[in-house]
């Protein structure tokens, strides 16, 4: 190995780290103008509701239970994940819970038998 | 990075006034070290740049939880070659229901012109180390590449020294095998 050279770097788009610092600080503060958004979007979908039962008292609605509900709206790709935790109380808590879930796999990853490395 | 300046961004980020200014700091340090040492690992700039930003924002939720055991840039590593194999395991993973062969696109992508800046030696070192277990090809670039002591490798990576010298041994083994048969 002496005789082979150091590995050149691969290139990043030009720009690219001038960049990254932005990116990543906007994505870690919140979007005040999305939060407005999602609340415009859910008193418009409570809205259309109300409207649909009012012209339609005759059908019998089939009833969801709320985690029902709220998997209609994901599914439906009409709530993001991120609408359904802005409107938790502790958005923070849940997203450090999902993120611990995560974490453990990551750790596996090292904690696997070690006769793999070779 | 020397320790002084490390405990001053530590120092900036704990105080919920310079937290912002503190993180952007760390962010500045480490993103190009961060970046290349995953992009060795994925090799595709595209993967490379979500899984650094991924690193980042992993390190700024759950910067309370680093205690100082070690230092700050050998904790973001940890994060970073962690996001690494997982995104390659997965990648594995997902092989079993798709017909995109991920190492073949990494293989594939070093072909092609303008992604790797070097002559002939270059490519064919490339493609040997990319031959390698995904672990022990990390231990060859954190080892061959960063020349990073067998200790800093053992805090990062959660495994024995004499695994690692092992595992780099087998890897120089297989590289130069690999080498010589080209």
């Amino acid at each position: 190995m002496e005789k082979l050279p150091k590995l050149r770097e691969f290139i990043a788009p030009a720009g690219y780290f001038d960049q990254l610092p932005d990116q990543i600080m906007d994505s870690i503060k919140p979007n005040k103008r999305n939060t407005w958004l999602r609340y415009a979007a859910s008193i418009a979908l409570i809205f259309s509701i109300g409207l649909w039962l009012i012209y339609n008292p005759g059908k019998e609605v089939q009833k969801l239970t709320l985690e029902e509900e709220i998997s209609l709206y994901i599914d439906s790709q009409y709530w993001t994940a991120e609408d359904v935790l802005s409107m938790t109380e502790n958005p923070d808590e849940i997203l450090d819970q999902i993120i611990n879930e995560e974490i453990p796999e990551d750790i596996e990853l090292w904690g696997e038998e070690e006769q793999i490395w070779f | 990075m020397k320790e002084t300046d490390e405990q001053e961004i530590l120092i900036l980020i704990q105080n919920s006034i310079s937290r912002e200014f503190g993180y952007r700091k760390l962010i500045l340090v480490y993103q190009k070290r961060v970046y290349h040492v995953i992009r060795r690992m994925v090799l595709i700039h595209e993967d490379a740049d979500d899984l650094t930003q991924n690193t980042f924002i992993k390190a700024y939720r759950h910067i309370d939880k680093f205690h100082g055991n070690s230092s700050l840039f050998t904790w973001l590593y940890r994060i970073a070659t962690n996001e690494a194999l997982s995104f390659l395991a997965k990648k594995k993973k997902r092989f079993f229901f798709s017909i995109d062969d991920h190492q073949e696109k990494m293989e594939s992508y070093l072909d092609q012109p303008g992604n790797l800046s070097g002559d002939e030696i270059q490519l064919i070192l490339q493609k040997a180390i990319l031959k390698l277990p995904d672990k022990q090809r990390l231990v060859f670039h954190l080892k061959y590449q960063e020349e990073l002591s067998y200790q800093e490798m053992s805090e990062i990576t959660g495994t024995s020294v004499g695994a690692l010298k092992a595992s780099y041994h087998h890897a120089v083994k297989k590289i130069e095998e690999s080498i010589k048969s080209e």
